[in-house]
């Protein structure tokens, strides 16, 4: 089931920003276990070895890259060199990103447009640089990571450029989707809720210090319908279940994986 | 990966309504080959049979029952049943459901209701019998085939079937909201165009009474609408349940997969 063996897959953030598993991470591994080859692209060198090392150590087979996926030369050289090194493209899994705080009378425009090509343009790039590649394999697929942030609206912590950039990452999926859709290249999109990840506790002590960061976990847990925020597992497993070929017929869609916040008022 | 072992699941239309592969039939063989125990119920006591002879075959476990799930009695009746054969239900499929013309203009009062019970209220009452039972395990998952009729016009006049299906799917959707603190999780898989068994006898139907077209104009029609180009199947509707009803879905509730080759992200051409 999900077997991924004979595919190559692109993940892109599949370092952790720090100690634990994110959601680049825990992909990267999910698919090596299941057979794939995995080029690891981040652009944080200690960070994307370390997922690296651990796929080598389970016996699979990866490759690491850095790269600034806003870089359209260095980001178009890495999806060039991982076909170079593998023979073929697969998947193509855009991860990367993370959010800036502010509303829109309040951000500065420099940060605004620093979060579009974080979000958005990063994930443009890796279907523009990939679906050449995917068109020539059957049962391809791109996945690209969204957030319920797109979705539904926290009045008192808005990230008004994080929320218009994922918001525009599931259009550019239902696109590239409906645009390659006969030529045989899926695409879809992962929309995690809240989760408890590196990069929400990293930014979080750093943000608020840990005690307060303590106080806003607890409190996330609590928004949850079920209770408890998701991991990076039930991200990856959404992930590798939209790359699969068990979702041959899955395209131009969200997997929302959020504990039910997104359907529940405020 | 997607292990079933030593769960019940209680399927409903757990038959196809015609030779070949149909929504349940395949849920129910997936399921059973995943290490699940199928029990499954279906108006047809033949094509109930004939899923479990498969399973059986395949070394799998299933017992097939024939049953009305839009009738409280009998689902109280094939809950408990099952409850006795096996102690617990662990997944919850509510697969039945069944399409009909419908401009409410010329739609009789009767078909109405008849839509709305099989499509809706079948789902109602399966989650009525089975949901304390989940709750009491702390543990559940329910999962209900709707359609992409109840978020798109399909194309032909079926105002019953689609307020029905998107019944279903807002059910689904705030029953898992109560039930997320109790271990249940509630989604809902919307297949768009399918090539199965009951599309066959329905596309028969449509093709002979409006258009005039043969059926292969009409199923090819069909293929077409579709931007992937071809009409899903089965199994695609099975893999998508599957991943739902599965621990790896853990944090997955509230919220549907649409099966549909990208229908309902495309605009008419």
């Amino acid at each position: 089931m999900l077997d991924l063996t004979g595919k190559v897959a692109i993940v892109t953030g599949a370092g952790s920003v720090g100690p634990g598993w994110g959601n680049g991470k825990a992909t990267a591994v999910l698919f090596a276990r299941q057979g794939a080859k995995v080029f690891a692209i981040d652009n944080t060198p200690a960070a994307v070895e370390e997922t690296i090392a651990i796929i080598r150590g389970e016996g699979g087979e990866a490759e690491a890259r850095i790269c600034d996926v806003t870089s359209s030369a260095e980001f178009s050289a890495a999806v060039e060199a991982c076909v170079a090194r593998f023979g073929q493209l697969d998947i193509m899994v855009n991860n990367v990103g993370g959010s800036h705080p502010g509303g829109a009378e309040g951000m500065a425009e420099e940060v605004w447009e620093r979060q579009i090509d974080f979000n958005l343009r990063s994930a443009f790039l890796g279907c523009k640089f990939a679906l050449p590649h995917l068109r020539r394999r059957p049962g391809s697929a791109i996945v690209n990571l969204a957030s319920i942030a797109a979705l539904r609206m926290s009045a008192d912590r808005p990230h008004v450029a994080y929320s218009a950039s994922k918001h525009g990452v599931i259009a550019l999926s239902k696109s590239v989707a409906v645009e390659n859709a006969r030529a045989g290249v899926r695409c879809n999109t992962v929309v995690p809720g809240l989760m408890h990840t590196p990069l929400v506790e990293h930014r979080l002590v750093r943000q608020l210090g840990a005690n307060d960061a303590a106080a806003l976990i607890a409190k996330r847990n609590a928004q949850v319908p079920t209770g408890k925020m998701g991991d990076a597992w039930d991200v990856a497993h959404a992930v590798l279940f939209l790359a699969s070929d068990e979702a041959r017929y899955v395209t131009g869609t969200e997997l929302i994986v959020d504990g039910g916040i997104s359907a529940a008022m405020p | 990966m997607f292990e079933l072992s030593g769960k019940v699941v209680f399927l409903t239309g757990c038959g196809s309504q015609a030779e070949g592969w149909g929504n349940g039939k395949c849920i129910a063989v997936l399921f059973a080959r995943q290490g699940a125990t199928i029990y499954g119920v279906d108006l047809n006591e033949a094509a109930a049979a004939e899923t479990r002879a498969i399973i059986e075959e395949e070394g799998g476990t299933c017992v097939d029952v024939v049953g009305d799930v839009t009738v409280a009695a009998q689902v109280d009746a094939l809950v408990a049943d099952c409850m006795a054969r096996f102690g617990r239900i662990d997944v919850l499929v509510n697969n039945v459901g069944a399409p009909a013309p419908g401009d409410p203009a010329t739609m009789v009062e009767a078909l109405w209701d008849a839509q709305i019970e099989v499509n809706l209220k079948s789902a109602f009452l399966c989650c009525k019998a089975v949901l304390p039972i989940m709750e009491a395990q702390g543990t559940g998952a329910v999962v209900s085939i709707a359609s992409t009729a109840g978020i798109r016009h399909t194309g032909k006049p079926q105002a019953g079937y689609a307020a029905a299906k998107a019944g279903l799917i807002q059910f689904s959707r705030v029953v898992a909201i109560d039930y997320a603190r109790r271990g249940v999780r509630l989604n809902c898989v919307l297949p768009g165009l399918m090539n199965t068994p009951l599309v066959q006898k329905v596309a028969r139907q449509f093709a002979s009474e409006n258009t005039g077209m043969d059926l292969e104009a009409f199923i090819n029609r069909r293929h077409n609408q579709v931007p992937m180009g071809h009409m899903g199947d089965g199994w695609d509707v099975a893999h998508a349940a599957l991943f739902l009803a599965s621990d790896e879905a853990k944090y997955i509730t509230a919220t549907e997969i649409l099966v549909d080759g990208g229908l309902c992200a495309a605009v008419r051409g």
